[in-house]
């Protein structure tokens, strides 16, 4: 196993209070198994799909650094 | 059958024929004194051999009958004669032991207009007597019949007349019927051996201008002993042949090999050019019998044969065989027609992007166009068909016949877009519809060991294969780790070893799964898996990297339901295992069938145990696992279960799989 840069592990949609709604990425530290897996170590980060981070409050809610603006994941 | 003058030379019309004088008679058929039978009145028509042939002409275009039909005495008679006819041009399209012998070497001061190189002619070409006609042989008799090769003169032999006045032309009818309609004179030799054949073999009397009696065995032809390479070739041809399956087995050594390994099978027919010697036995096991014919149903159909007393005893008087012109045997539209047709045809070479040498090999000619074009065309157009090119991997001197690019002096017979599966001894590759990187990389896994490091080098030089593409072994592909599984209904899929060639079905089955199912087998989002990502599933090198797929469909049409594969840790002795089911297929026991093969395949190396990470919502992989015969025990961190299975002693894994019946065994398609 080797530890490589951080991959992106997931990605969903989250909504701010106005209903507008982004893509949240995931990335996290971890080390690729041969068979492909990605194992995770340590804490993940987030993004929006423009590369702004954004902060996890809980698995629920996030907010965006850069303007404090509340994100909540949206559930279909 | 009418003459015709179609084609013909006005100067050098043949001379008319003088009667013998008196009247002879022949038996009618067998022309066995003790038989009973009538003599039937030859006429003037029977003359001595030199008086026959005292009406060829100089400058005459003489065509010489096929194979073990070949007119042996008269033309003895002819190279003898002195003076002999000046000039003349021999027409053949095979001959074998029909020229005179000098010194132990075939001897002609003729000219050869051949259509087929065999042994016999090649040695004509070094005195500039051979001039070979590359063509297919079903379209000779429009050339014959359109006059662009008229034939003055037609040497042939045939059976004794029957009660009616008709010969038969025995073991080879092929070129003869179009001959008969265009020549202006024809010379049979009339041979009590020569077999009565049944079809369109029949010939009256009256289209003869002169009949010469000759009292000799039939020629006869012997296939020689084949070795192991190409045994095992033809143990792969046979694998993949069907019962019901209609065949052309052409006069190649391999393809005619793999006849003696279907005695195992049901209700095969026969349609092909020729027939040899090994059919018989096939007829006799009741494994030939036509049954599932769509054309010709119950019936052999040949257009020549080639082979021993034994063969010419079962053709004569035979009426479930059919000899028939070699354009109505041979037409790839009347070769569709058969459901499920097989046609075999060995070659001398391939290049890597499946361009065929089949009638030039390193500057000579051997061999011919022959039958080949059409047959696979015809297989290919045919339900259910399989057209099949055959070789050895290596040339006698340890050259790979698989080339990065066929040479000055290797002709191309069949072109890349006609060809399907090629067979080696190690293995099939199955190239129509695939790209040219697929197409060698397919080539490569049937090369010899020796030479696929050679020929992925010069792939990657011509553009052929990305740069970044290797082959995790050199071994040849374990063809006998392939497995036939019955799932849980009753459906049959195969287990096989994953190969190189395998990236875009795996990347397929890849594709076909939700985001959900991609997180659980990589834990991650993963939009597409990137070459080297797909390479590392399936371009293994079978003994510490290990891959698996479940596929179904018939080899040329296989969809890859399922992966499975395991890493070993050289540490440990446990090997990290991962598989992937096919969304429509998850349910139907395939991860059960892939764990079950995976873990018996990993025993028999020794491998001690199994681990696995599964997500703790992956229940299903779960399950399968916790299912695994074995110590199976299980830790978890905040994101993954790990799964420990710790093989049994025992080698007992799982009773529904079996290997693949030993013809399917040795199925191994590189695709």
């Amino acid at each position: 196993m080797e530890i490589s840069e951080p991959r992106q592990i997931n990605e969903f949609k989250v909504i701010d209070d106005q209903g507008r709604e982004y893509t949240l990425a995931e990335f996290q530290n971890g080390t690729e198994t041969r068979s492909l897996k990605w194992l995770t170590a340590g804490p993940g980060s987030f993004e929006l799909a423009d590369g702004t981070p954004v902060d996890k409050i809980d698995d629920e809610t996030f907010r965006i650094a850069t303007n404090d603006t509340l994100l909540h994941r949206h559930t279909r | 059958m009418t003459r015709s003058s179609t084609g013909t030379h006005d100067n050098v019309a043949s001379r008319p024929i003088p009667a013998f004088g008196g009247s002879w008679t022949l038996p009618i058929s067998g022309m066995s004194d003790s038989s009973g039978s009538s003599p039937i009145d030859l006429g003037p028509k029977l003359v001595p051999a030199e008086r026959a042939l005292g009406a060829i002409r100089a400058g005459s275009r003489v065509y010489i009958g096929t194979g073990c039909a070949a007119p042996r005495s008269l033309l003895t008679r002819l190279e003898a004669m002195e003076p002999g006819p000046a000039d003349l041009e021999f027409v053949s399209f095979l001959t074998t032991s029909a020229l005179p012998q000098v010194g132990g070497a075939p001897r002609s001061r003729y000219r050869h207009r051949a259509f087929f190189v065999g042994s016999e002619v090649r040695g004509l070409a070094g005195n500039g007597q051979l001039d070979y006609v590359p063509i297919s042989l079903e379209d000779i008799p429009r050339l014959l019949t359109s006059g662009r090769l008229p034939i003055d003169v037609a040497l042939l032999q045939v059976s004794p007349p029957d009660a009616r006045g008709f010969v038969s032309l025995g073991v080879s009818v092929d070129l003869a019927p179009a001959v008969l309609s265009v020549a202006r004179t024809v010379i049979a030799e009339i041979n009590p051996a020569m077999p009565r054949t049944h079809g369109e073999s029949f010939v009256h009397l009256t289209r003869f201008d002169a009949v010469v009696r000759v009292d000799s065995p039939v020629a006869e032809y012997l296939h020689p002993e084949i070795g192991d390479v190409a045994e095992r070739v033809a143990r792969y041809i046979a694998s993949i042949i069907e019962d019901g399956s209609t065949l052309q087995i052409g006069l190649g050594r391999v393809p005619n090999e793999a006849l003696r390994h279907l005695r195992d099978r049901c209700d095969l027919g026969i349609h092909s050019d020729v027939i040899t010697d090994g059919l018989v036995d096939l007829v006799e096991a009741g494994v030939v019998t036509g049954r599932c014919k769509t054309r010709y149903r119950d019936r052999i159909v040949a257009s020549y044969c080639l082979g021993t007393r034994r063969l010419y005893d079962f053709v004569d008087d035979n009426p479930g065989l059919q000899f028939l012109p070699i354009d109505q045997v041979c037409h790839p539209g009347e070769v569709a027609r058969q459901s499920h047709m097989v046609s075999i045809t060995q070659a001398f070479a391939i290049d890597l992007t499946g361009q065929v040498c089949v009638d030039q090999f390193e500057g000579e000619f051997y061999g011919g166009v022959s039958t080949q074009v059409g047959f696979i065309r015809g297989a290919a157009h045919s339900h259910g068909g399989k057209p099949i090119v055959c070789l050895s991997s290596t040339t006698d001197d340890g050259a790979s016949r698989i080339k990065p690019l066929l040479e000055a002096g290797d002709g191309v017979g069949i072109a890349r877009s006609d060809v399907h599966y090629v067979i080696t001894e190690y293995g099939i590759a199955y190239l129509f519809g695939k790209s040219i990187r697929e197409r060698a990389l397919a080539l490569i896994e049937v090369a010899h060991p020796r030479w696929r490091e050679s020929l992925l080098t010069s792939a990657k030089q011509l553009g052929y294969v990305r740069s970044e593409q290797y082959l995790a072994s050199q071994a040849a592909y374990p063809v006998h780790e392939e497995r036939i599984v019955t799932l849980k209904k009753g459906v049959k899929i195969m287990i096989r070893p994953a190969r190189a060639g395998d990236a875009g079905a795996l990347e397929a089955l890849f594709h076909r799964l939700s985001p959900d199912e991609v997180y659980t087998r990589f834990f991650r989002c993963v939009r597409s898996l990137t070459y080297r990502e797909l390479q590392t599933l399936c371009n293994v090198n079978h003994e510490t990297e290990v891959a698996f797929l479940a596929v179904n469909g018939p080899r040329e049409n296989e969809e890859v339901v399922g992966s499975a594969c395991y890493f070993l840790s050289p540490t440990t002795n446990l090997a990290e295992v991962a598989f992937i089911v096919s969304p429509e297929w998850q349910g139907a026991g395939v991860g059960t069938a892939l764990q079950a093969r995976l873990q018996e395949y990993a025993m028999s190396r020794g491998v001690r145990g199994f681990v696995a990470d599964i997500l703790p919502r992956n229940a299903s992989m779960l399950r399968l696992i916790a299912r695994a015969p074995g110590i199976v025990t299980t830790s978890r961190d905040e994101n993954a279960v790990q799964v420990t299975v710790l093989f049994p002693a025992s080698t007992e894994v799982q009773p529904s799989m079996s290997p693949a019946a030993s013809a399917c065994s040795l199925c191994g398609v590189a695709a």
